[in-house]
């Protein structure tokens, strides 16, 4: 139990800094997907239950602060993570491959977000590089706490 | 799984609207946080700022100089001409400008995270201010946008460089008040488009909003002209606008609510 509020209280604190802080910071267009990136990490650190558990959690205090149809992101996020997880188990083992992959994938997701017509959006891979190298800090930091006793992906 | 799961029932559920009330209390109680850090991020983003610009900072500061006294004999000019205006005014009882009869809300700006075109930001200001759907948003004498959505404590504003905001026009510049659709180009400029072929206007010309839509108050400006395009096959003149304040960089503006 102990362990969840911990990640509901990162959560809280990251999604506040992405909605507020960083978009101030770098601009809207640059500012990097703390929630997702800290999911990522958990998945990748071994831990899926408490990964998805983070996905849910972070999509709906996005969606409770800002004007998204709500549960949108919770959504996109859970289905995300679980899609991800099956693609590491099943396809792609290897860890760069499975990086490459999940960038480009973010990268579809951004420039889907910012234009319904799908135009180019070279902001998308440079706010894409800022959630990759999140990412990697935040499971340099899971990796020693995290025991991937549920699950090593 | 089970997560993926709950997460679509709570889709479903809100789809229903049923935490709407919880979306107002929650953004009304984040609202000083999120400006909080939003301040600070714009603070440290100037700081920075300041130090790159440094030299261009010193020649400007000559400029300005200079613009500041030029500015100052023009002010006295100014006066002279209000005060011939306001008895012209009284003389002719002449009503006051429609936005004088409304109320001014100050509202601090949080960005938009969620729509990566920056074509719209989140005011921390609501419904419980009076903001209503439709208000008009200002900064100064310069059109910002208008009110998309409310929530107890936030409002949703589509920006003028939005595509889902068209703003009828003319160009003040002009003796003829040439006039057209000034329409967003996905946060990036403004569109101006319906140009009768007769009508004239030149780049540097300054663009106000002329109220006939019934959305926008008269004679806000929208911004100056960067191109026209001349296109000889087309049957009307198309000009591109820029936005003479830094749409991207807002702070606090001003709603206009009903009394």
């Amino acid at each position: 139990m102990r362990k969840y509020l911990l990640i509901f209280a990162i959560l809280l604190i990251l999604t506040l800094l992405q909605l507020s802080f960083f978009p101030a910071l770098l601009g809207v267009k640059f500012a990097p997907n703390l929630v997702l990136a800290f999911c990522f990490a958990l998945l990748l650190a071994g831990d899926f239950d408490l990964a998805t558990f983070g996905g849910l959690v972070g999509g709906v205090l996005i969606d409770l602060l800002s004007f998204s149809v709500f549960g949108v992101s919770a959504v996109v996020f859970c289905a995300t993570l679980v899609g991800a997880y099956a693609v590491r188990k099943y396809v792609f083992r290897g860890f760069f491959i499975f990086s490459l992959l999940s960038y480009f994938a973010y990268v579809v997701y951004t420039v889907a977000l910012s234009a319904p017509n799908f135009y180019f959006r070279p902001e998308a891979f440079i706010s894409a590089i800022g959630s990759f190298a999140c990412f990697g800090l935040f499971l340099a930091i899971l990796k020693s706490y995290i025991k991937p006793s549920v699950y090593k992906v | 799984m089970k997560y993926l799961v709950a997460s679509v029932v709570i889709f479903a559920v809100g789809l229903t609207g049923v935490f709407t009330p919880a979306r107002g209390i929650a953004q009304l109680a984040a609202s000083p946080i999120q400006l909080g850090l939003s301040d600070s991020a714009a603070n440290i983003n100037g700081f920075f700022e300041f130090f790159a610009n440094i030299g261009r900072v010193k020649g400007e500061n000559q400029k300005l100089l200079t613009e500041v006294e030029k500015l100052n004999s023009e002010l006295v000019a100014i006066k002279d001409a209000q005060r011939e205006n306001a008895f012209l005014k009284e003389q002719l009882g002449l009503k006051q400008e429609s936005i004088v009869d409304k109320e001014l809300v100050l509202a601090g700006v949080l960005g938009n995270p969620t729509d990566q075109t920056g074509a719209s930001v989140i005011l921390n200001k609501g419904a419980k201010y009076g903001v209503k759907v439709g208000d008009n948003v200002i900064k100064g004498a310069h059109l910002v946008g208008i009110v998309r959505e409310v929530t107890l404590g936030r409002s949703v504003v589509d920006l003028i460089t939005s595509p889902n905001v068209s703003v009828t026009v003319y160009d003040i510049d002009v003796a003829g008040k040439t006039s057209g659709l000034a329409v967003g180009q996905f946060g990036t400029a403004i569109q101006m488009t319906r140009i009768l072929p007769k009508e004239d206007i030149s780049v540097g010309d300054t663009i106000v909003s002329l109220g006939a839509d019934g959305l926008f108050e008269p004679g806000l400006i929208v911004g100056k002209v960067v191109e026209v395009a001349k296109d000889s096959s087309q049957p009307l003149k198309t000009a591109f606008l820029d936005t003479v304040i830094d749409l991207s960089k807002l702070d606090k503006v001003f709603v206009i609510v009903e009394r």
